[in-house]
């Protein structure tokens, strides 16, 4: 047999961790990101991780953390992937601090813990306000060093377009393009790891970087795998006003004491921690986001007349902030102006996470035998809303799991992917050159930036905090006048030579597709549940939609169907913070 | 060998301080015979001719030292890429100064030895010239510039001093020494002239 | 200082390549003035109308970014000759500060340029390679607790944590440059960080080793621009001087104990 090999696709804090998982087993790796994955998106994520280390005398327990995470997902997580992640994240937060992830401390050095949101216990491992940062550091490093050992290849500035599958339906690797040099190639692989975060793109400004477009989720989708749970889009409540990005305000500042108000009657109105007496300022992120929603469009009381409040430190001692959330504090001065340890800082909700994703099996892998996804763009973990401080978990942790199982996969196979791809790869690659050569002569009227602010600008109107079925309908109507008006696209750029236009006009098409599914499974679910909200059904009915809905590609419209969700472990009741 | 430059370039920094920078005192220190008068200053350099073992003495403790130091120290001018007009820092200034007195310097210090140590010629008598007595001042500023700057940078790069407060700290005793010897050095220079 | 209500366009001059082997040359760009923006919204906002100063179509402008807020290092540029993020450059201060001319983008002069104003820093990864820039683990499973680590060193190390690879400090260290392989300031610092974990303290040799080498820390000839001009606020020099310490430790106790 020849020598196996995996092509992981991302190099985010999932990418990396799969990586090292399968290099630590002594199978090579291709790493194909479309930036140095050290520049991956994980690297924005500020408050920190979730993990049950109990070490604040709260008698904290890995079922506390998995009873909130189930819960705050408003039951539409498989609970039992759930209950894996929450078992195993202790272990591995410790084989992060082991392998030198810097930490914020206690005076006796441990792993200091903060509160976060739905939560009330101190969970959550951080390193000031950028362990995300930290964390991708740190798998950065270790992947770094399989490199100089010879286990991975990394082929950084490269963005996969197509998956190889042979006649069998079975995954033997990818085509990828070189973005410098446009080259386009195969990369035969034993099996396939998607690991490419979010897309929050789709709504243009968002708290994620430019590459979060879910192109490659929609690849994967156009081959057949279902894309699950595409309705429910978290929207931080926290986030900058700006211009080009929504930057995030992470939800630690209101852990570490950080309050929500606006002026009612003149007088500072604290607003969430009047609603909510037991948790304050930190209810989860769906309901925060709709309440300053509330109080901003359906009140009229945002701050100086706008759709912002404010998010307040500036009570809190200087020392104390610089030390847990100097990074965030910089952002805000930085981009701002103001010095967030003095005055309040002006924040409003914002697209952020997609719970839904890649429709996986609990060993991550694709109903294509040899295709895994692991982190953001999968579907997993977090049900209709995600607690803060899980999603570093589960990238991490969708790693630990989808990397072994891609081991297991590659044990059970009778041949080399190598030996048995025939001419598919030369088919693809041929395929997707004629695709390409086809778009750098598109020469229609549209502008692809413009054509995607429009599809953004309607995203964001009616496929957010609050849905209502006419304006979804009238939305997708929108969307497919998008993707016939994709057609007639102006490439713009017709250098041969790292074209950045190109790239994006086939993530465009991407992101369309998916802004479909989001938006046909937002006009299908009737009921309010987690971050999905309609107040024209705005109780959760679990009768009819305790279910994973399943979008399945098909003559270029998603097609619907739904799936049991697992709840063996924790009984649904009725969620109230 | 692998530590090969890293040697070079320590031991480049460490003679610069001992015995070079030890020798600028001393240098100093006799020169100050001026202040007693010419006929001090005439006894002291007899006198300091007629040490025992001079020539050994100059050959190791002077000659050497600068001539790796002036060599070596070429080779680190080519290195860097000054940038000064992009980067107006006072860091990066001093940088550069560093390495435009040590070309003012391997100048000077031919000059100098070659007049004096081997032409014999008389310093005070060609003090009188105005040109001499310039270029002069500007070879003995350059020196004392980079003798005070090298050794803030000395104790960098020997881990003596690192937080920033130490630096600065360090900075500040180095400027004050810079304009101690200078004075100190324009006033040997203007008594030699006068003299 | 400009008055911003009196300003009309933001004017952009680009130095552009089409390509790694092409000669680069400049072009002018104008924008409509809008309040708030940096140089990545305005090279954004070009891209949706690609024509210069002068009224011609061109191709446009490619350049490197990613998170856009000053986390992920990507959008390294020279922006009226100082190496910064893009992102953080905003349009209003470069107006009061620098006035109503064109703001000039240049790349980045030390790495190679593969289009406009995107460049190839890949060396600066290869030289976390040479210091050895990891903690060693057996691996990454699951086996307790990981060593205690006292708050002023995390301090310490947590700062020099925040190094994004950006290549500002390279660009600006004057002895980084096309003569010499020195490993550059943020390599440097980053050995101060492992070698202050309890694990990866194990292996301080092998980086110091590293740091010893030609081309090491010996390099550093003191211009203190690194600190400068980091946008993480990195207190380079200080960490360089910690390595110094270290280094000279080392090499002398090397000497003695063979």
């Amino acid at each position: 047999m020849e020598k196996t090999k995996v092509v992981v696709v991302g190099g985010g804090l999932a990418g990396l961790m799969s990586t090292l998982k399968i290099t630590e087993k002594n199978i090579p790796v291709d790493l194909i990101s479309l930036v140095p994955v050290k520049r991956s998106h994980s690297v924005c994520a500020q408050g920190g991780v979730n993990a049950a280390l109990d070490t604040k005398g709260q008698h904290d327990s890995v079922e506390q953390h998995f009873y909130d995470t189930v819960y705050g997902g408003d039951f539409l997580a498989n609970q039992t992937p759930v209950k894996g992640m929450c078992d195993n994240a202790p272990g591995l937060i410790y084989a992060m601090d082991r392998m030198g992830v810097m930490f914020t401390r206690t005076s006796e050095g441990l792993i200091d813990l903060r509160r976060f949101g739905g939560v009330k216990n101190n969970r959550t491992a951080f390193a000031g306000a950028t362990t995300g940062q930290q964390l991708l550091y740190t798998l950065d490093e270790q992947v770094r060093r399989q490199e100089v050992l010879g286990m991975v290849n990394k082929y950084e500035n490269w963005e996969m377009i197509d998956l190889l599958i042979d006649d069998n339906g079975v995954c033997k690797g990818v085509v990828a393009q070189d973005l410098a040099t446009m080259e386009i190639r195969a990369f035969v692989a034993d099996a396939v790891v998607i690991a490419t975060g979010g897309a929050g793109m789709i709504y243009g400004r968002s708290t994620n970087s430019i590459i979060n477009t879910g192109a490659a989720a929609a690849i994967l989708y156009k081959h057949g795998v279902p894309f699950a749970n595409g309705e429910f889009v978290q929207i931080h409540p926290t986030a900058m006003l700006g211009d080009d990005k929504l930057r995030l305000m992470s939800e630690s500042a209101r852990g570490d004491g950080a309050r929500i108000w606006t002026y009612k009657d003149g007088k500072p109105w604290y607003f969430l921690e009047e609603r909510y007496p037991s948790y304050g300022n930190l209810v989860p992120r769906d309901i925060a986001a709709r309440e300053i929603y509330d109080v901003c469009v359906n009140m009229g009381l945002g701050i100086d007349g706008k759709n912002q409040v404010y998010l307040d430190l500036s009570h809190l001692p200087a020392d104390y902030l610089n030390k847990r959330l100097k990074g965030i504090l910089d952002i805000y001065q930085t981009f701002y102006g103001d010095d967030p340890r003095k005055v309040p800082m002006k924040i409003f909700p914002a697209v952020h996470y997609f719970m839904g994703g890649i429709h996986v099996d609990w060993e991550h892998q694709t109903n294509i035998p040899g295709l895994f996804a692991a982190g953001e763009c999968d579907y997993m973990y977090h049900g209709a809303n995600r607690l803060g401080a899980n999603s570093l978990l589960s990238a991490m942790y969708s790693g630990t799991v989808a990397g072994p199982a891609v081991v297991k996969y590659i044990g059970g196979l009778q041949a080399a992917a190598a030996e048995t791809i025939g001419n598919i790869a030369d088919l693809t690659v041929k395929k997707q050159q004629a695709e390409h050569d086809k778009l750098t002569k598109m020469t229609g009227k549209e502008n692809p930036y413009k054509l995607h602010d429009e599809m953004s600008e309607i995203m964001y109107r009616n496929a957010t905090i609050v849905r209502v079925n006419k304006d979804l309908e009238e939305t997708d109507v929108k969307l497919q006048e998008f993707q016939e008006r994709w057609n007639d696209i102006n490439i713009t750029d017709f250098g041969g030579y790292s074209n950045q236009t190109i790239m994006y006009v086939r993530e465009l098409r991407g992101m369309m597709d998916l802004a479909r599914v989001i938006v046909g499974g937002a006009l299908r679910r009737n009921e309010s549940r987690g971050s999905h909200y309609k107040p024209e059904f705005p109780k959760r009915d679990d009768a009819n939609f305790l279910k994973t809905t399943l979008a399945t590609y098909k003559d270029g419209d998603p097609e619907f169907s739904w799936e049991d969700v697992d709840i063996q472990w924790i009984k649904p009741v009725e969620r109230k913070y | 060998m692998s530590k090969f430059s890293f040697f070079l370039r320590r031991f480049h920094s460490l003679i610069a301080v001992v015995p070079l920078g030890l020798f600028i005192f001393v240098h100093f220190m006799l020169n100050s015979a001026i202040f007693l008068g010419s006929d001090a200053y005439v006894t002291m350099m007899g006198f300091m001719r007629g040490f025992p073992f001079v020539q050994v003495l100059e050959l190791l403790l002077i000659a050497i030292p600068i001539i790796f130091h002036g060599i070596y120290g070429i080779y680190i001018v080519y290195l860097a890429k000054n940038n000064v007009l992009q980067y107006k820092y006072y860091r990066n200034f001093a940088f550069y100064l560093q390495r435009i007195t040590a070309i003012i310097l391997v100048a000077f210090i031919i000059w100098h030895v070659y007049t004096l140590r081997f032409a014999d010629a008389n310093l005070a008598v060609m003090l009188h010239s105005p040109l001499i007595f310039v270029l002069y001042v500007i070879g003995v500023l350059a020196a004392i510039y980079h003798f005070t700057n090298g050794l803030f940078t000395f104790c960098i790069t020997w881990g003596i001093c690192v937080g920033d407060r130490a630096q600065k700290i360090f900075a500040i005793c180095a400027t004050l020494l810079f304009i101690v010897m200078s004075l100190w050095a324009v006033a040997i220079l203007l008594s030699l002239a006068l003299a | 200082m400009v008055d911003l209500k009196s300003v009309k366009y933001i004017k952009l001059r680009i130095k552009r390549r089409d390509d790694p082997k092409s000669p680069s040359y400049w072009q002018d760009f104008q924008i409509p003035y809008r309040p708030n923006m940096n140089i990545v919204s305005v090279l954004m906002e070009i891209r949706k109308n690609p024509v210069t100063a002068d009224g011609q179509t061109v191709n446009p402008v490619v350049w490197e970014c990613n998170c856009l807020e000053e986390v992920c290092g990507a959008c390294s540029m020279l922006i009226n000759g100082v190496p910064r993020q893009a992102c953080a450059a905003l349009t209003d201060k470069l107006i009061e500060k620098y006035g109503d001319r064109p703001i000039q983008l240049e790349p980045l002069t030390k790495f190679p340029v593969i289009r406009d104003l995107m460049v190839d820093r890949s060396k600066m990864f290869d030289n976390l390679k040479r210091v050895h820039a990891w903690v060693q683990v057996d691996g990454s499973w699951a086996i307790g607790r990981g060593p205690r680590l006292a708050d002023k060193d995390q301090r310490i190390a947590y700062e020099i944590a925040h190094c994004m690879t950006c290549g500002c400090c390279l660009e600006a260290c004057p002895n980084y440059n096309s003569k010499s392989d020195f490993v550059g300031p943020n390599a440097i610092a980053q050995v101060r960080m492992f070698n202050l974990h309890a694990i990866g303290r194990m292996q301080a040799e092998e980086r110091l080793d590293a740091l010893v080498a030609k081309g090491g820390i010996q390099d550093c000839g003191n211009s203190q621009n690194c600190k400068r001009v980091c946008p993480k606020h990195i207190n380079l020099t200080a960490h360089i001087a910690a390595m110094n310490r270290q280094a000279n430790a080392y090499v002398i106790k090397n000497f003695l104990d063979k």
